[in-house]
């Protein structure tokens, strides 16, 4: 069998889509915790690949956390349903009342999908590292690209320094036992993000980042902003048009197609400009349009499940509705098809 | 034991005997509260709910009136209300506000009976406390501050609430709910309200009182010096007649009302039954109801009253002995309804034995058990389909002025519906169902598989 290192940043692109789509369109537990299974199988084929992925399990128990916060946060506070647990006193204020087995299950599903898309962005992000992603990005916003690739690298970074400090400390015998304790740690975290800061401005001057990009005159640049200018209030007029006047849908659905178009022709105008080079271009390998099948296929069921049969994806546990959850094989038969990345990886040694 | 766990048990037993205190004070008095509901097509619909708390949110004054409803928990604290009794948005499917997107805005809007007159709530129904004697609107519509949107109908607290009943209560009530009753039904729809001083002044009358099913009637009304005249939750003009062709009997109320306050005077029609349908046996009857309702409803209305001649069990011996040949309120049953003839009664019989005060008004309840002999065979109430939602179920044209009292538990009684209106009911569907199983074993198939793959995923990358 092929097996590879990693995917293409495409593929892992299609599979995000795929696995993010039903933790944000279903509370049905259910199909979560197939997602959650499928992403975890993943996840765990992926291993440490790096000190920065290593950090995302961080993330993941912090999630799991918040998850454990908020069931009891849910069940305290809405007072509905008819499967009663427990009777608190009316006196107490805001948790006084029916304590229900409706709303600890609501708060057992929204957690559960919140558990899930942070391990779906763990694995992703373990998967594709920010410059395979980077690359991504349209010429014309390659600016906005890298910046947002580094905020998105802020906090992971932050991680995996505050471990490999702990652990330095922990090697010179050094044990929190209180506030004082944390003071060891916190400089030289400071420390080091103000030094990777300056060491990042650094090398980014050296490879000329904000120069002119755009090779443009001043005629083209004010038409392009008019262009960009005249696209976005179309849109927005579009949008307004569909909430106020919802009788005048032709109007609406012209002005953000024109809209759209401007915008369209805008971006395309300002990166046909914009000359970039390659160093290295990803061949795609089988193994890679596996993996993008099987992700396109897995959302397009999904997708048309969405559209076409909400009633699938229902799950609200409070009356008139039924706390037991359905289960349609059709619809979760395709989570299968996630851990497809899992079994094509290549084992590390 | 460590002196942190010994402060952990003190907390707890601290809670404890909080919460067993003021669990025992919440029992203590009965308080009242009024809903007036306003549904799309314009029906109104009336609740009187009772609580032993000294104050319940306006959340819970909904959730307590047995109606089917769906409220959204996502916005944080407190609950959107979508749907009251399948009228307005199917909430997870469509949005909880769903007609309110753009101009038009259309949704359950919240109003007090404040002074007279009916005001937009300015917090939202989880945050309001209703206290005794409130009148609580809910209206779709336009709602808004001040006059502009659509307001539930003028009533009267005493329509929605008859006056307080001279029920005897033989028992204590006691925590688990099963509160025994003695309700001496006594017909005293005394119209009149203690008025300060410039209050409108009423005259009502119907041409005959005393009718035969399917015979008509010309109501007559003048009022003096009133803003709003209502008949029946229906705005009316300040003096006119109408023509009411009652099924069956049926009273009904005039409310003017004005900066001052407000009369009510009602007129009650007697319908005697078309010959082909046997009359009500006598009244005066005993009977003894053994709920089987425990402190944890699980589903609506499937608990069976079994009416028996012999008193099983201490638990409840609700008597009624109700005057006169007929009783003064009762279920309109315009359209009879698809499961039997006898849901109605059957229904209300249901209400009884989870109630633990009878009110004066609360004839139907005593209709509901003169019909009890004809109900001697076990008496499940049959659920009744349920309709899609977001669909055009129609709400009940009757005014209804039955009171509902409920025990002082803080239980939320089952889904009774009262009114013999074929709202829809939440069934007991919600329970477990067999059709579910093939569903949870293509589950179970799914997430083996998914292991398995798992597994050798991680023996093949040699973890541990």
């Amino acid at each position: 069998m092929d097996t590879a290192e990693t995917f293409h940043p495409f593929a892992w692109t299609a599979w995000l889509a795929a696995a993010v789509l039903p933790a944000l369109s279903t509370r049905n537990p259910l199909y979560l915790s197939l997602i959650l299974l499928a992403t975890a199988v993943v996840y765990a084929a992926l291993g440490r690949r790096s000190p920065l992925a290593k950090s995302w399990g961080a993330f993941v128990r912090f999630g799991a956390l918040l998850w454990l916060l908020s069931i009891p946060f849910t069940a305290l506070t809405a007072h509905y349903g008819t499967l009663v647990l427990v009777t608190l006193p009316q006196s107490w204020p805001v948790i006084g009342g029916a304590i229900t087995l409706e709303s600890l299950l609501y708060g057992l599903t929204g957690g559960l999908a919140l558990v899930a898309l942070l391990l779906i962005f763990a694995t992703f992000n373990v998967a594709v590292d920010q410059a395979r992603l980077l690359r991504m990005t349209p010429g014309f916003i390659y600016g906005a690209g890298v910046v947002a690739g580094i905020a998105v690298a802020f906090v992971p970074q932050m991680v995996a320094s505050w471990q490999a400090i702990r652990e330095a400390q922990q090697v010179r015998g050094h044990k929190v036992r209180g506030v004082r304790d944390v003071l060891p740690l916190v400089m030289p975290l400071l420390v080091t993000a103000l030094e990777r800061a300056m060491q990042l401005a650094e090398s980014m001057e050296a490879r000329g980042f904000g120069g002119q990009v755009v090779v443009t005159d001043a005629r083209q640049r004010t038409l392009n902003q008019l262009v960009l200018l005249l696209g976005l209030g179309a849109l927005g007029a579009g949008f307004a048009g569909i909430g106020f006047w919802p009788e005048r849908r032709v109007l609406a659905g012209l002005l953000l197609g024109a809209g759209a178009a401007l915008l369209l022709w805008s971006f395309w105008d300002q990166g046909r400009r914009v000359r970039r080079t390659r160093y290295h271009r990803w061949a795609w390998a089988r193994a890679d349009r596996i993996v993008l099948a099987a992700s396109l296929t897995a959302l397009l069921i999904w997708a048309a499940a969405w559209l076409l049969s909400p009633l699938w994806l229902l799950y609200y546990p409070y009356p008139p509705y039924s706390p037991w959850p359905g289960f349609q094989p059709l619809l979760g038969a395709p989570t299968v098809l996630l851990a497809v990345p899992a079994v094509l990886l290549k084992p590390r040694a | 034991m460590t002196r942190r766990a010994i402060l952990i048990l003190f907390l707890l037993a601290a809670l404890f005997v909080l919460a067993g205190t003021s669990a025992a004070h919440a029992q203590e008095a009965v308080h009242r509260a009024g809903l007036v509901i306003r549904f799309p097509n314009g029906d109104v619909q009336k609740v009187c709910v009772s609580f032993g708390e000294a104050s319940i949110t306006g959340e819970q004054l909904l959730q307590r009136s047995g109606l089917t409803m769906i409220i959204d928990y996502n916005a944080g604290l407190g609950g959107a209300v979508c749907s009251i009794n399948n009228q307005g948005c199917a909430f997870p499917v469509q949005d909880c506000f769903c007609q309110c997107q753009g101009t038009q805005c259309e949704y359950w809007a919240y109003y007090h009976w404040i002074d007279g007159a009916w005001q937009y709530s300015q917090v939202g129904a989880s945050s309001y406390q209703v206290t005794d004697g409130a009148l609580e609107g809910w209206s779709w519509g336009l709602g808004s501050f001040g006059a502009s949107g659509t307001q539930p109908p003028q009533v009267a607290f005493q329509d929605v609430c008859a006056a307080p009943a001279t029920a005897t209560s033989t028992a204590t009530p006691t925590a688990t709910a099963t509160a025994t009753l003695v309700p001496t039904a006594t017909p005293s729809p005394t119209a009149t309200i203690p008025q300060s001083q410039p209050s409108p002044e009423v005259s009502f009358m119907a041409d005959t009182t005393d009718l035969v099913a399917g015979s008509c009637t010309v109501l007559r009304w003048v009022t003096w010096g009133a803003d709003h005249v209502t008949l029946d939750g229906m705005s009316v003009a300040d003096q006119g007649q109408s023509e009411v062709c009652p099924q069956a009997t049926q009273r009904y109320v005039l409310v003017a009302a004005n900066s001052a306050g407000q009369v009510a005077q009602d007129v009650l029609l007697t319908v005697q039954p078309s010959e082909d349908e046997p009359p009500l046996p006598n009244l005066n009857l005993t009977v003894t109801v053994v709920p089987t309702r425990t402190a944890t409803p699980t589903r609506p209305p499937t608990v069976t009253p079994q009416p028996s001649p012999i008193p099983s069990l201490p638990a409840v011996t609700p008597t009624v002995s109700a005057a006169g040949p007929q009783p003064a309120v009762q279920p309109q049953v315009a359209q009879p309804s698809p499961p039997s003839p006898r849901a109605p009664g059957n229904k209300a019989a249901a209400q009884v034995q989870e109630r633990p005060t009878a009110s004066s008004a609360d004839m139907g309840a005593a209709r509901a058990l003169a019909l009890a002999p004809t109900l001697l065979a076990p008496a499940t109430s049959t659920p009744r389909p349920r309709r899609p939602l977001g669909g055009d179920g129609r709400a009940t044209p009757t005014p209804i002025l039955l009171a509902r009292i409920e025990p002082t538990s803080a239980v939320s009684a089952p889904i009774t519906d009262l009114a013999g209106s074929d709202t829809p009911v939440a069934g007991p569907d919600r329970g477990f169902h067999l059709a579910l199983l093939p569903g949870y074993a293509a589950y179970l198939l799914i997430a083996a598989v998914l292991g398995a793959i798992g597994a050798w995923v991680v023996r093949r990358n040699g973890y541990r």
